[in-house]
């Protein structure tokens, strides 16, 4: 069994004369929750659009579970900052969306999408248009639909930056154990070293100019990461190692911005 | 407009000018309206598609075109005005019958109530296909609300 999900050898891409990603190496193996960090700009988008296959690297190769990715798959299912729902269809329709594109019947494709709607808790609202759910909502239905569609990976792109710190909280621990029951491998871009620290098992932390990987380190806090953990001295250790090296990152590429 | 001597010459007074007018009349705008309504698309709904499987065929019928459909309605109230004003300054030229027709002839005779009658009925269909239009836009729009 092939353990390594995700790999990518000597990725580099460049928008025009610009450098966004100078050859990145990075292996994720199967069911790991990994975390990219890193200020603004550093190419963590990049990174993860690279995955999903919206852009093609200029040298090296990114493959998904032994297969390289030549054009956008669905094997990544991404959760967007913007949530991206389709106002036109209900919360139900939306979560069928990716079953109903592969040409399942609507008698096959209501119980999944039923089952990831209550998942997520929002049983009472499946019947309604986006417009009338609030943010957090939007977004716990964007995971129902990507869970729906059973991808290999999950793509996070900053999708709690929007929300504020409550609803965000709920979400973290919503994500945890919706994690803890699929199993699958999570990829997930913040520049919150909090949220970082609650949620993976492994992150990684990037630099910029270009961007590269300076930084990989396991998250060996223990589950469930309560409010014990968050105020335990190995909390603190871990994020004042990722701070300091976040901060020399941060620095360097204003300094070479020259402001 | 300008397009109705030269329509003349080629089809002579028969429907198919009519119709040559409200072509020309119509086509272009609708065309700017469809390309600005597929242009005020948000991009992230396309990938978002994209990323769940959805091939190029799919993304058109199940993002584009519903993600169209509101300015295309919009647009389609204000094409239909404009199509009925060909409609009728073409017949108003030169024709045989409608309501253009009508109002021309009532005038060679001074049938002034004849004039009248037929500057209503443009009015009133007017009405009633916006009308029509707003119902339309109301039972297909309704995820807006």
């Amino acid at each position: 069994m092939n353990d390594t999900m995700i790999r990518l050898t000597d990725v580099s891409k460049a928008y025009g004369e610009v450098p966004v990603l100078d050859k990145v190496n990075l292996e994720v193996k199967r069911g790991e929750f990994l975390v990219l960090l890193g200020a603004s700009g550093c190419g963590k988008s990049t990174l993860l659009n690279l995955m999903a296959g919206f852009i093609t690297p200029n040298t090296g190769s990114v493959e998904i579970n032994g297969k390289k990715v030549t054009d956008v798959t669905a094997a990544c299912g991404m959760v967007f900052q913007q949530y991206a729902l389709f106002p036109w269809r209900t919360v139900q329709e939306n979560v069928e969306f990716g079953l109903k594109m592969r040409g399942m019947s609507r008698q096959e494709r209501a119980p999944i999408a039923r089952k990831f709607i209550e998942m997520v808790g929002l049983k009472h609202a499946a019947d309604k248009f986006p417009h009338a759910l609030s943010g957090g909502m939007k977004q716990r239905v964007s995971i129902a639909r990507v869970l729906a569609n059973d991808p290999d990976v999950m793509l996070f792109d900053e999708p709690f930056a929007a929300l504020d710190a409550m609803t965000r909280q709920v979400l973290q621990d919503q994500l945890l154990s919706i994690y803890e029951q699929s199993g699958k491998t999570i990829v997930f871009i913040t520049h919150s070293i909090d949220e970082a620290l609650t949620l993976s098992t492994r992150m990684a932390v990037m630099g910029s100019k270009p961007g590269r990987i300076v930084q990989d380190i396991q998250n060996d806090l223990p589950h469930p990461r309560s409010a014990d953990v968050q105020l335990s001295p190995r909390f603190v250790e871990l994020k004042r190692a990722i701070w300091e090296r976040v901060q020399e990152e941060v620095t360097r590429s204003m300094e070479l911005a020259g402001d | 407009m300008s397009w109705i001597p030269l329509s003349l010459l080629w089809f002579g007074i028969t429907e198919t000018q009519k119709y040559s007018i409200v072509f020309m009349g119509s086509f272009v705008p609708a065309l700017l309206y469809v390309m600005e309504a597929s242009r005020s698309i948000d991009p992230v709904l396309v990938r978002a598609a994209r990323n769940l499987g959805a091939n190029r065929w799919q993304v058109m019928r199940e993002v584009l075109f519903p993600g169209c459909l509101p300015q295309i309605l919009s647009g389609m109230k204000i094409i239909l005005g404009l199509s009925w004003t060909c409609v009728i300054s073409a017949e108003l030229v030169a024709s045989k019958e409608g309501l253009g027709f009508m109002i021309m002839n009532g005038k060679e005779f001074f049938q002034t109530d004849t004039v009248v009658l037929g500057m209503v009925l443009i009015s009133f269909t007017v009405l009633v296909t916006d009308l029509c239009l707003r119902l339309l836009e109301r039972w297909v729009l309704a995820w807006q609300r």
